[in-house]
């Protein structure tokens, strides 16, 4: 008895059960027409996977980016694009720029009234000087400030500690913003 | 300089990096755009759904496994897409797309009997019911076994023998008639 279409097709792709598969062996060595049948089947096959690739006419990778971006807004998976530690940072050095502005407003109003009222323009050297001399009146006076509506503060603050902590709010500053123009100067190539 | 791997281009596309996807875009667009062609047989539609297939790709990248190969998964996903749009739609007259198969690198007469012997498999393929279609793309050009097959498809096994039992029947039919 022959092998029938399904079972020599199953044979082809390796389908068949082992018994079955062992059965078909035997019978394909010993059946000249089941394997002349078969030969036909596997010509049949590479013909089909000869098959050549088709070129595309265009390029779809700008396409599939400018279409990522429309659909996303920017290109990243809803709020994915930056890792948590950058963004933390950026948030960081945000609340620290607030804090910085916040101390710094009595010494930005003493150093800007003075050109207001008056007529004459002081020279670069003698900017640098009042901006020194300011700084060192400011980190005197911070330790004793208090704002009218609040309890008074006292608070023990050096002038080395302040100075420290303006320059690493500073660099902080300087890093998450780095970091964030960095990734947005990527994300838009 | 190498390429960089697959892996590290879409642990950047991961994080949002559109140069990195546009390389996988280049590197696959012709195997995806291979796949829909073959089973819609038509330059545009296929193209736009090659689109649309990196496209839903880049929804689903958080799914794929980085320890499995790209352009199977890939592959794949656009052969889902032909499923969806081909059930979706009623069975069309089948056309042979005016497309002509091409090999710059041989000489004129074996480049002509590349294409007259590609333009005979592809009219016979187009002319397969789309299912038949489907199946013979998931077996010869994804090289999926008969379960994957039937897990894609969403139909039993014995559907998916009789598919590509039925398709081979059918195309060696016409390839031998037109050759």
């Amino acid at each position: 008895m022959h092998l029938s279409d399904g079972q020599l097709n199953e044979y082809l792709d390796g389908a068949l059960a082992p018994e079955a598969h062992t059965e078909a062996v035997k019978h394909l060595a010993a059946c000249v027409d089941c394997a002349a049948r078969l030969t036909a089947l596997q010509a049949l096959v590479a013909q089909i996977e000869s098959l050549p690739e088709m070129k595309l006419s265009r390029d779809l990778a700008g396409p599939v980016t400018r279409a990522l971006r429309q659909r996303f807004g920017t290109f990243g998976q809803r709020g994915e694009g930056l890792p948590r530690w950058v963004r933390l940072t950026a948030s960081l050095q945000a609340a620290l720029a607030l804090v910085a502005l916040a101390l710094a407003a009595p010494i930005l109003y003493e150093y800007v009234s003075p050109f207001v009222a008056g007529t004459k323009l002081p020279s670069l050297a003698e900017l640098l000087i009042q901006v020194q001399t300011q700084w060192a009146a400011w980190v005197r006076s911070v330790p004793e400030f208090s704002l009218p509506s609040v309890p008074s503060l006292s608070l023990d603050v050096s002038s080395l500690a302040l100075t420290l902590t303006a320059i690493t709010a500073f660099l902080i500053w300087v890093v998450g913003n780095g970091l964030l123009l960095g990734r947005m100067t990527k994300s838009s190539h | 300089m190498t390429a960089p791997p697959d892996r590290d281009l879409i642990l950047r596309a991961r994080r949002g990096e559109a140069d990195a996807f546009g390389e996988l875009v280049s590197r696959y667009q012709t195997g995806v755009f291979n796949v829909c062609y073959r089973v819609l047989n038509e330059r545009r539609e296929a193209e736009d759904l090659a689109q649309e297939t990196f496209i839903r790709a880049y929804e689903r990248l958080n799914t794929f496994d980085l320890e499995r190969p790209f352009g199977p998964w890939i592959r794949r996903v656009a052969a889902n897409l032909c499923l969806n749009l081909l059930s979706s739609q009623p069975a069309p007259a089948a056309e042979l797309d005016e497309e002509r198969d091409a090999d710059e690198s041989q000489k004129p007469e074996a480049a002509y009997e590349v294409r007259e012997r590609s333009e005979q498999i592809r009219a016979a393929l187009a002319s397969l019911p789309s299912q038949y279609r489907l199946a013979v793309e998931l077996r010869h050009y994804q090289e999926l076994s008969y379960d994957e097959i039937a897990e894609t498809m969403g139909i039993p096994l014995s559907d998916v023998k009789s598919h590509l039992f039925r398709a081979r029947k059918l195309l060696a039919e016409k390839i031998t008639r037109t050759a």
